[in-house]
């Protein structure tokens, strides 16, 4: 795992370490020890389950967020609803002097108010996924699965291209599928080294991307293989993109590695229509013979 | 009688070295942002080993390890062209003398003949033997060390993939490979049409590699007879060690009336050893036997066209329904059954 972010956040998680230690400082010193028969161990379970899940879940918001306002709502609601679920915990091992103590205040009243800023968090979280969804389009289509992600380009893989085609096939849309593969990429790895072919099939996707329509899907096939998806798009349309991309590679300076000197690529690319009642292995055979050819 | 043995590699031999397959494992990983700490836990290999210039014997690993590696990486590395990338980076390499005889092979038949005897001295893992027919050339593919089917199935991907490369940066044509598996079809058939275009069939008997003669004395880019000639000499020096497997195949395709017992006294030991031997790369002796049979059935009734008559001569039958009976052992089907299962199928994938 990569605690990047949570290395970021330091100032949170210490303000939530002060929090929990002065809570526990608080009811310590304030309250009695119950003695150990009048425990009650189901709620312990229950209660001290609901502290530690919590825990849990505010390392992983922490681990996996960026700073930023969504976040920092989040982390204080989840704090709330922490010290709320702590303080639960402890008062079956220790009792207060009155009914009306403070602490017995404090239990009931953060959790509310951890849970609006959660709520308010996730309606900005919302908001901030409509505009991720807008950076991801040509990249993503209906659904998101990172485990489809491919390492190098970061674009989905053939796999989630095979299930996007099958949605595009059961709702019975008319698309267009290209595939392209840049020429004497074996050669240029052996020449130079796979960190630069790795390289330049990154910064061949970001080309591929970067010349799409918003209602286009680019996903890496295999190797330097990558097929295009476009729905409703007819022939001229579908290899006028296909073109430029291959304009937008073509004038691609990659320079290896140690290396002034720029290596000029070229693209390969084959468009075919979708067919009517075709299934998904066909068209895609079918748009990798048009690219043998 | 005694004939010279070769010396024979067990799964637990050390003999590969360090910088081939482990040193390309572990870049690969290094690559795809994987921890190589975590590929070479529980093998025995060490990081420091990869890097340090230590005693050359603590450089050498066993086909157990480098396949615990294997395991470790196809895990651990996201995507389905681990084995691919692997293979691509494999051939002709530098492996001293067998990377200059292959580097400088004139053509394609000469190619296949340096590799076929000696691409064990890289890959002890999977075995490969020669056959021709009329028309083409094939290469048949086996397990040599005791594979999971798994493990067989990642470890053929590199073998071949590397080949197809080899023959790619070798040549400068476009040449039509056949390939026949006897795994079906995967699901991330997109990395076999990438590494070794389109000519597949799935759910075959046999593993096989075929090309057609007429590209085979097509000149190769880098031919240059002199400096092959030193390689092969260099190569011939020294006797080539073979995974024990495959020194089972050779021990039994030369007599095929060979009893365990006397290939255990070829082998220099006795009987019970060499049965734990066996047990140890997960074979049995009939069984062996038994596939090997099997392959040269495969292969006469693919490429020869024989008819059941001749076939059955061939094997030593001297009747017919003899010859049927055993046939449907074999495969669970008569031979007419059989032509029209495997050959049909096959016919229909090479026209489309």
């Amino acid at each position: 795992m990569d605690f990047l972010f949570l290395k970021r956040h330091y100032k949170i998680v210490a303000a939530i370490f002060i929090t929990v230690a002065a809570l526990l400082t608080a009811v310590f010193t304030q309250g009695q020890l119950k003695s150990g028969q009048t425990t009650d161990w189901l709620d312990v379970l229950g209660e001290g389950g609901i502290f530690v899940m919590t825990a849990v879940w505010l390392f992983f918001l922490l681990a996996s967020r960026p700073a930023g306002k969504v976040t920092y709502l989040l982390s204080i609601g989840l704090t709330c609803f922490l010290c709320s679920s702590l303080l639960d915990l402890t008062d079956e091992f220790v009792s207060y002097p009155s009914k009306e103590f403070w602490l017995y205040w404090i239990e009931s009243l953060p959790a509310l108010v951890g849970m609006v800023l959660m709520t308010w968090g996730l309606y900005q979280w919302h908001h901030e996924q409509l505009k991720l969804h807008k950076q991801l389009s040509r990249r993503e289509a209906f659904y998101r699965e990172h485990s489809q992600i491919d390492y190098i380009t970061q674009l989905y893989s053939a796999d989630y291209m095979r299930d996007h085609l099958s949605q595009l096939i059961a709702e019975q849309q008319s698309y267009a599928l290209a595939m392209l593969d840049i020429r004497n990429f074996a050669d240029f790895n052996r020449s130079y080294s796979t960190q630069d072919g790795d390289r330049l099939l990154r910064e061949v996707a970001d080309l591929i991307v970067m010349n799409l329509r918003t209602a286009d899907l680019a996903c890496r096939y295999a190797g330097d293989r990558f097929i295009i998806v476009m729905p409703n798009t007819g022939l001229a349309e579908a290899q006028e993109v296909c073109e430029q991309i291959q304009q937008a590679v073509k004038s691609l300076a990659f320079k290896p590695n140690g290396n002034n000197k720029a290596v000029y690529h070229k693209i390969a690319t084959a468009v075919v229509l979708s067919e009517p009642e075709q299934q998904l292995e066909q068209a895609i055979r079918q748009v990798n013979l048009a690219l043998e050819k | 009688m005694k004939q010279a043995v070769a010396p024979i590699i067990y799964a637990d031999s050390k003999c590969l070295p360090l910088q081939h397959l482990p040193t390309s494992i572990i870049d690969l990983a290094l690559s795809r942002g994987v921890n190589p700490e975590k590929i070479l836990r529980g093998s025995g290999i060490f990081l420091q080993d990869l890097t340090a210039e230590t005693a050359p014997e603590k450089q050498l690993t066993s086909p157990e390890q480098v396949i615990k590696l294997l395991d470790k990486a196809k895990q651990n590395i996201s995507g389905y062209d681990s084995s691919f990338l692997l293979g691509q980076r494999l051939l002709p390499g530098q492996y001293g003398a067998f990377s200059q005889a292959v580097q400088h092979a004139a053509n394609l038949a000469d190619l296949f003949k340096v590799f076929a005897r000696y691409q064990s001295l890289i890959n002890p893992f999977i075995g490969c033997e020669l056959r021709t027919s009329q028309q083409q050339i094939h290469l048949y593919f086996y397990d040599a060390i005791g594979l999971t089917s798994e493990q067989y199935i990642y470890l053929l991907e590199v073998t071949l993939t590397a080949l197809n490369s080899c023959i790619k940066y070798l040549t400068s044509s476009k040449i039509k490979i056949h390939y026949q598996f006897k795994h079906s079809r995967p699901r991330y058939i997109q990395e076999y049409e990438e590494n070794l275009g389109f000519n597949l069939a799935f759910d075959q008997l046999a593993d096989v590699v075929s090309l057609d003669k007429v590209k085979l004395k097509q000149s190769f880019r880098f031919t240059s007879p002199i400096k092959q000639q030193l390689a092969l000499q260099h190569l011939a020096q020294t006797p080539v060690a073979q995974p024990f497997l495959q020194q089972m195949r050779s021990i039994i395709q030369t007599n095929r009336s060979l009893t365990l017992e006397e290939v255990a006294q070829l082998l220099d030991m006795s009987p019970a050893s060499l049965k734990r031997k066996l047990k140890q790369h997960k074979a049995r002796f009939l069984a062996i036997q038994d596939a090997q049979q099997k392959e040269k059935i495969i292969h006469w009734l693919q490429f020869a066209n024989y008819t059941n008559e001749e076939l059955a001569n061939k094997l030593g039958f001297n009747d017919l329904a003899n010859f049927r009976r055993a046939f449907k052992r074999w495969f669970n089907m008569t031979p007419t059954d059989y032509k029209s299962t495997y050959l049909n199928n096959l016919n229909q994938l090479s026209e489309s």
